[in-house]
């Protein structure tokens, strides 16, 4: 059964379309790999799911178990079920993680949020005394990727959209987190669904894709297994785009 | 006593009487200030109505001092309590010998008249009807344990306010000063606090204030700084119709640092006028100021900031940043930096933003699904935050962030348990 349903979406920003109708279905506990080129679409998919203000869907839809979303704003897409791991997670001066993640879950004991914090925080290797400041103030790019994650782990949101989570991230920071997605998909209480977003193989070597969707320019070309990460590394996205869509054949 | 027919009050030492009598004559001479002169740009001034107010010869009963001192969180060193600019009491119960508070002053040098660069109307008046200058003298190498506390209530309807004080930091002297203003619906206030800093002294200072939404108050800070003194003050406006701060810091020597902060925060209709001046006038000097305001609803702000590098003063390194949220629609800030530098090897940069809360970090707590209202809410509170974190007299933090949190919640329709 699909969890996550996207439908012929169509999405534009500043008048102009990006996305040219894309249809993918995710499962609980499944990962689904999005690669494509730069310019492909790829962080516009990501913020046309999430509701990011200036990208206007303009046709097709998003359902979360049944639940159309298409019309909804970002909040109210989060509190059904939306994560979103940012490419790069900004500072926000004055407003501590604690309080933002205790602003989120209204109904949960703030006491208790800010145990699991802590517990989530030492486990993926963030120092716990980073919580205590704003957020993302003054963390490095790891930590900031780390920090997401954290996140993540505190709301239990049933689907993860993660724009580029690797990028930046040096190989122990990429296996924590490789380690931690990998466990909350397999974990049956959670079944963490995964819509991810890369450039690079890298990711893909510590969170096993069950689909990887090839985007460019704005269409789902292709799809197969974990065995088409290989092809597209070895390659790459030529084969998909006509000449007049290559900005670069002459 | 209408303010329109000066009657020097009678009481006092006979200096004081004859500076009275010189105000009395300034009153008739002097102009009132126009929103057209740059010292007034942009303030509501003009709108200021004298005949409407009166002085207040016999104070009355005050009755938010002590609900306003409960909110302490430490013991203050002494607690000056004036209801409508009357000493009505000096509680000195914990005030170590190297502090000493004077209300009767007899040396007529240790205030300054018409303590304006461009002296007004207004400050005629000041001085005209300030019964009495507190001076407030902290010894050489003293280190004052606790806030010395200024609590200036509002009661008289339609009364006129005039404080008068004075801190002055002995050598190498330590101390934490917290001037508080409560109460006032209807009221005009015409304060001027000055305070030396002496050679290696640290003060810190901090001016809250939180009259009726219906008051005037115009407040007027002198300072001088001296050789390797440093200063630190820090103004809150939350409250008053019109809350005008006017703050000159003058850096007379080298090594000597200047840290002003001010916050403000508009809702209704009110005016936040912040206008500083950061004086060098010596060589190897510090300053920096921050001042971060918001408005909402109807509210309206000035900054006008200005940044003075006298002849000599080389190696001056003077720092300036005013931001400004902008929450309503029918909300403005006006911010005005002015540089006047007549050294060439200084080092000045000035900063300033106006505009809503940033989109970008609205969408990302957006994401973690936090509604828009409370996400705003976050956002304009750790803007504050991040600036009361430098509060420099600590035991005032509690009252200024609940009245901060309660102003806010009610400008931006927030119930108070959200977050």
């Amino acid at each position: 059964m699909s969890r996550l349903v996207v439908n012929d979406l169509h999405a534009e920003v500043a008048g102009r379309e990006i996305l040219h109708g894309i249809s993918f279905a995710v499962a609980p506990g499944e990962i689904h790999a999005f690669m494509g080129p730069n310019g492909a679409g790829k962080s516009t998919l990501a913020h046309a799911i999430m509701g990011r203000p200036g990208t206007t869907i303009t046709k097709g839809s998003i359902t979360l178990d049944g639940v159309d979303l298409t019309n909804l704003p970002a909040f109210a897409r989060a509190q059904a079920g939306l994560f979103l791991g940012l490419q790069h997670p900004l500072e926000v001066p004055g407003v501590r993680l604690l309080d933002a993640l205790v602003a989120a879950l209204p109904d949960g004991d703030p006491s208790a949020i800010e145990e699991q914090l802590e517990t989530a925080a030492k486990s993926i290797g963030l120092n716990p005394q980073l919580l205590t400041r704003a957020l993302n103030v003054g963390l490095s790019g790891g930590e900031r990727k780390r920090s997401e994650i954290v996140q993540l782990e505190v709301l239990r949101s049933p689907v993860a959209l993660l724009d580029e989570i690797d990028s930046g991230l040096d190989v122990d920071a990429l296996s924590a987190i490789g380690k931690h997605l990998s466990a909350a998909v397999a974990d049956p209480t959670w079944q963490l669904s995964i819509v991810a977003i890369t450039h690079f193989r890298r990711l893909l070597d510590v969170l096993t894709p069950d689909r990887i969707h090839v985007l460019v320019d704005g269409r789902l070309v292709d799809e197969g297994g974990p065995e088409l990460v290989a092809v597209l590394e070895a390659d790459g996205y030529a084969r998909y785009r006509t000449p007049q869509d290559d900005p670069f054949a002459l | 006593m209408s303010l329109t027919t000066p009657q020097p009050l009678q009481s006092g030492p006979a200096w004081l009487q004859e500076l009275r009598q010189r105000a009395a004559t300034q009153v008739e001479t002097l102009p009132m200030p126009s929103a057209t002169e740059e010292l007034w740009r942009y303030s509501p001034i003009n709108d200021l109505d004298l005949g409407h107010f009166h002085a207040v010869v016999a104070p009355a009963r005050g009755t938010a001092t002590e609900a306003l001192l409960a909110q302490l969180e430490a013991t203050p060193a002494c607690v000056i309590s004036l209801i409508d600019g009357h000493v009505v009491g000096v509680d000195v119960s914990n005030l170590s010998a190297q502090v000493t508070v004077t209300t009767q002053v007899t040396d007529s040098t240790v205030v300054t008249p018409l303590a304006s660069a461009a002296p007004s109307r207004l400050d005629a008046l000041h001085d005209l009807y300030s019964p009495q200058p507190i001076v407030i003298d902290i010894s050489p190498h003293a280190n004052v344990e606790g806030p010395i506390v200024i609590v200036s209530e509002l009661v008289e309807h339609k009364g006129l306010t005039t404080p008068w004080v004075h801190v002055r930091l002995g050598v190498g002297a330590q101390a934490e000063v917290a001037e508080l203003v409560i109460g006032g619906g209807d009221t005009l206030t015409l304060s001027t606090t000055e305070l030396t800093v002496a050679d290696g002294a640290h003060l810190r200072h901090v001016a809250v204030q939180l009259a009726d939404s219906s008051a005037w108050h115009l407040a007027h800070q002198l300072a001088t700084v001296g050789r390797d003194a440093t200063l630190e003050s820090f103004s809150v406006g939350l409250g008053a119709a019109y809350d005008r701060v006017h703050t000159e810091v003058t850096i007379t020597s080298p090594g000597g640092t200047s840290r002003l902060r001010s916050l403000y925060l508009g809702t209704d209709h009110q005016v936040h006028d912040v206008r500083t001046v950061q004086d060098h006038a010596a060589p190897h000097t510090n300053s920096d100021l921050l001042c971060k305001g918001a408005v909402a609803d109807s509210s309206t702000s000035v900054f006008t900031g200005t940044i003075a590098v006298r002849n000599g003063a080389v190696r001056s390194d003077a720092v300036q940043n005013n931001h400004n949220l902008v929450l309503g629609e029918h909300a403005s800030a006006e911010s005005v930096p002015n540089l006047d530098i007549h050294e060439n090897d200084v080092r000045c940069a000035h900063g300033s933003t106006v505009g809503p809360v940033d989109e970008e970090q609205r969408y990302y707590l957006e994401s973690r699904g936090i509604a828009p209202h409370v996400a705003e809410r976050l956002l304009v509170s750790g803007f504050f935050d991040d600036a009361l974190d430098a509060l420099p007299v600590k035991s005032v933090a509690n009252l200024v962030r609940a009245t901060l949190k309660s102003k806010l919640s009610k400008a931006l329709n927030v119930e108070l348990s959200n977050g």
